[in-house]
């Protein structure tokens, strides 16, 4: 009788694979929240807030870091663990996280994402990755394959954690013993912090229409951007009957430089934009991913 | 052989005879498409009014997404010249773009002669005389259009 009451008491302390599941995907929602706000933002305060993206690029993960460690140091779980009641503790000893354990927890859970997301970019981009990238990606799968054999493990009660991670950071997740034990400040904060929970899935949602408007949907007619003072000489140079910018001949390999909007021959284009980077008639800076072949039918 | 430069070049040259801009005039030399001679007319109402200068353009394989080097022949009394003849002027330099050609160079140095920029010299008389002493300035400047004549 005392075991069976054991063995049920176990049983409830110890989360669902679901709900583990559940509060990873909510972790994994807040970086790309927060880029959807910088966009937004970035668009309406200013276009030429061109030089700030990279500042936009480090600050989410940034935020995501604080963020995580915030709710680490308060409640013992990550912003998505605290959302589904979890908490992280020793596996050995039940205790709750140490000050290096709560670094750790939030180090490992925004870096390594976004370390991997950076891989990615640059392996989609085609540029040029250096032989370390390569392991470093293959480091990430062989990471990947582990933790899916973890969540195998933990779903038949082989394992007592879910993840290599907390394997290696000696940590397991339970539901708390006892609610949380905070000042009025704290308590507040949070709140507003899960408030803010439900904004994320909103602006996933929204950011879902978005994608679902811009691939189906009516476009509104956007206002042409404003055609740049060229100096007189250079409008003079121009040439009138659509020849070439640069060679002054018919266009070979139509290419379209979208920052500016004239059309040159590849071969012009990139050799400029490889010596300069930038347009060769409004000196507006380019980039290779700014160039648009233009086909004809 | 032809090379972009050169076929470049070809072309800056039809455009020059097909729509020739007014006061200033332009071709290679007999045996060198990569050199020219031009002349500039001084601009009407200047100092320069009346005055022939002869200049050199020489271009590399890189034209045009280098600019060529310009240098007057005949001796200009200019704020932006200087004694070499070589001109200082921004789309020469630092704001050069390949959409410039020949037609475009020389009618931006005519534009040059109205306007100099004295707070960048080549000569810094010539850049002091025409801040503080525009008299003397026209002066020195017509002398240097009668010597245009002879040239």
């Amino acid at each position: 009788m005392a075991e069976a009451a054991n063995v049920r008491q176990n049983l409830q302390n110890v989360p669902s694979i679901f709900e583990i599941s559940a509060s990873e995907t909510l972790d994994n929602l807040i970086y790309p929240a927060l880029s959807k706000i910088f966009d937004y933002f970035g668009l309406r305060l200013d276009f030429k807030l061109w030089g700030s993206l990279r500042i936009q690029e480090e600050l989410s993960p940034l935020l995501t870091w604080l963020l995580q460690y915030l709710y680490l140091r308060k409640r013992a779980s990550s912003f998505g663990e605290s959302f589904y009641g979890l908490q992280r503790t020793v596996t050995t000893t039940g205790d709750l996280l140490n000050r290096r354990q709560q670094f750790a927890s939030a180090t490992l859970l925004t870096f390594m994402p976004y370390v991997e997301r950076k891989l990615r970019t640059r392996i989609t981009r085609h540029e040029d990755t250096s032989p370390w990238e390569q392991r470093l990606l293959s480091a990430f799968h062989a990471f990947h394959a582990a933790k899916a054999a973890h969540t195998f493990f933990y779903l038949v009660k082989y394992a007592s954690n879910h993840s290599p991670i907390f394997r290696l950071l000696g940590l397991t997740l339970r539901y708390p013993s006892e609610p949380p034990k905070e000042d009025q400040w704290t308590y507040v904060v949070l709140k507003m912090l899960e408030v803010l929970a439900f904004f994320l899935q909103f602006v996933q949602w929204w950011y879902s229409n978005d994608q679902r408007r811009k691939v189906g949907g009516t476009l509104i007619n956007p206002e042409a951007m404003p055609r740049k003072q060229l100096p007189k000489e250079v409008q003079q140079s121009l040439p009138q009957r659509g020849e070439c910018p640069v060679c002054l001949l018919s266009i070979q390999t139509p290419t379209a430089c979208s920052v500016s909007g004239y059309v040159f021959c590849w071969k012009c284009i990139v050799s400029h934009m490889k010596e300069h980077g930038t347009c060769p008639v409004t000196h507006y800076p380019i980039s290779l991913d700014d160039l648009v072949r233009i086909y004809e039918t | 052989m032809s090379t972009p430069a050169r076929r470049r070049l070809m072309r800056d040259f039809k455009r020059l005879q097909e729509d020739p801009p007014t006061g200033v005039s332009g071709a290679p030399t007999d045996n060198n498409i990569m050199i020219w001679n031009a002349v500039i007319f001084g601009p009407h109402d200047t100092p320069f009014e009346d005055g022939t200068f002869k200049l050199t353009i020489e271009f590399t394989e890189e034209y045009p997404n280098k600019p060529p080097t310009v240098r007057f022949v005949s001796k200009v009394f200019h704020p932006n010249v200087y004694a070499d003849g070589g001109i200082c002027l921004d789309i020469l330099q630092n704001r050069w773009s390949p959409t410039y050609d020949v037609s475009a160079i020389l009618t931006s140095i005519q534009s040059l002669l109205s306007d100099p920029n004295p707070n960048s010299p080549a000569n810094s008389t010539a850049a002091q005389l025409y801040k503080e002493n525009r008299r003397e300035y026209e002066k020195r400047v017509k002398a240097c259009v009668e010597q245009s004549f002879i040239d």
